[in-house]
């Protein structure tokens, strides 16, 4: 019997470039992935696709679910933020951060969303008192993992010991391929050399990237000298960027490292950057596929596009539709190794 | 992120009192108004002084030292806000150049206490529309 596997789908984040010119709407974007295939999960930014989130008007909830049932779409994740800082003179207290992401979690049950993404400003005690509303509800919270972090950073080491002692499927991780890089993506060397950044910098970023990969720092710490040395190298208003792009999007995690909290995985996010000759350049999808399929993992990998920070010529749905056909190969490859292992095993 | 719709294309609009344009969030998704943390404007290289600036939306129009408390007021995403720039003697009809930087309290990205805020200018020359 073919073994069952990972589930493909896009967040409409992918399309970030698209909605924000207004070149789409957001149920412009909904019908657009599906009909080019880009299914069945559909993730959503709650902030990004609703206005007036989390509170959805009933005529926009229901127009919305219409076309998710029209086109097919599976609903796989809504996305919360975790806005602790939306107050300009204080950050929000407890008891108000759970407040705040309660009425999100509220959202993602009555629109039937069965994971809402949750991010690392959500203390674990935050994580524990918004467990018992995510089980009423039937929806699984999910820490993000993004680059730099990693499943041993400091706060993730304490979600992991709170999950041990929950011991419910309604806490858990998404895992962001975007931790697990070999390199930072060859266009971003490509566009800021095109806008004029020297060799002799890109070269340094390049050495000192494969240097944050042999400690643990803290992000903000390398921003800020990723920063000091791009402006020292004559960056100027391109400093910024590409320390962030360097240090925050592109992490050095190991894929296999993932195994450590595979049974808390509730969904993935599949980010890539480009896909040349039917290749991502830097992020090892096989590898990271083949962690998931080892472990059993039947859920969503949500595609998330973010080559679009600095590459501004490509088309993004010809980009999600090009990796999710690398994708599938790998999938139908790790599908046939299995067989095989069941056989011959 | 998404500098280049901070100004909307071909909305500077010249008055004889000063000029408006459209400002777009530097962000992809909905902020609080209460994450602005400053606009500066210069027209044709000169400063118009924030304390004048005048922002407008959701039917409603702020001075710039309204918004820190507004945290539960949005500003969604897709939504141009009209910013109002006196300027003694207008602006006069043709071609001028706009430079605008924004600054933006990214709410859930906190190191050590400290919320991230974000910089992003754009600069556009534009030809003003008919105004008034």
């Amino acid at each position: 019997m073919a073994p069952t596997l990972p589930r493909l789908g896009v967040t409409l984040y992918s399309f970030t470039p698209d909605f924000h010119a207004g070149r789409y709407t957001f149920e412009d974007l909904v019908v657009r992935a599906a009909e080019l295939g880009l299914g069945p999960g559909l993730e959503v930014i709650g902030f990004q696709s609703f206005r007036g989130f989390p509170h959805v008007p009933a005529e926009i909830e229901r127009r919305f679910l219409e076309l998710v049932d029209t086109h097919g779409w599976e609903l796989s994740c809504l996305d919360a933020n975790v806005d602790v800082a939306v107050r300009a003179d204080r950050l929000l207290t407890e008891d108000e951060i759970v407040h705040y992401v309660g009425a999100q979690l509220e959202t993602a049950g009555r629109l039937g969303f069965p994971v809402l993404r949750i991010q690392n400003m959500a203390t674990p005690r935050v994580v524990e008192r918004l467990v018992p509303r995510a089980e009423q509800l039937g929806v699984k919270l999910g820490m993000e993992i993004h680059a730099p972090e990693t499943v041993r950073s400091p706060w993730v080491l304490a979600l992991r010991e709170l999950y041990e002692r929950l011991d419910s499927p309604y806490a858990g991780f998404i895992p962001d391929f975007g931790a697990s890089t070999q390199a930072i993506s060859p266009s971003v060397y490509e566009v800021y050399r095109a806008k004029g950044v020297s060799d002799d910098l890109l070269a340094e970023i390049a050495r000192r990237w494969d240097e944050l990969g042999t400690r643990t720092f803290e992000a903000h710490e390398e921003i800020g000298s990723f920063i000091g040395l791009a402006h020292s190298m004559g960056a100027g208003d391109h400093a910024v960027n590409l320390a962030v792009f360097a240090v925050g999007i592109h992490g050095h995690q190991a894929p296999e490292a993932w195994a450590e909290i595979m049974p808390s995985v509730v969904h993935v996010h599949g980010k890539f950057f480009d896909i040349r000759d039917g290749r991502e350049p830097v992020v090892p999808i096989e590898e990271l596929f083949r962690v998931l399929v080892e472990h059993g993992y039947t859920g969503y990998v949500s595609s998330e596009y973010e080559g679009w920070h600095w590459n501004t010529e490509s088309d993004a749905f010809d980009m999600v539709a090009a990796q999710q056909e690398l994708c599938r190969r790998v999938l139908a490859g790790l599908a046939e190794e299995r067989v095989a292992g069941e056989v011959s095993g | 992120m998404l500098t280049e719709q901070v100004i909307g294309d071909g909305s500077l609009t010249g008055r004889d009192d000063g000029f408006s344009f459209d400002l777009r969030m530097p962000w992809y998704r909905a902020l609080p108004l209460s994450s602005v943390e400053g606009v500066d404007v210069r027209i044709d290289g000169q400063a118009v002084p924030s304390e004048e600036l005048r922002l407008s939306l959701n039917g409603e129009t702020y001075a710039l030292s309204d918004l820190p408390p507004l945290y539960d007021d949005w500003w969604y995403v897709a939504d141009p806000a009209t910013v109002w720039a006196p300027k003694s003697g207008g602006l006069a009809p043709g071609q001028h150049e706009l430079d605008v930087t924004i600054a933006l309290r990214i709410p859930y990205i906190v190191e050590s206490g400290h919320p991230l805020v974000m910089r992003e200018r754009c600069v556009k020359t534009q030809t003003t529309n008919g105004g008034s």
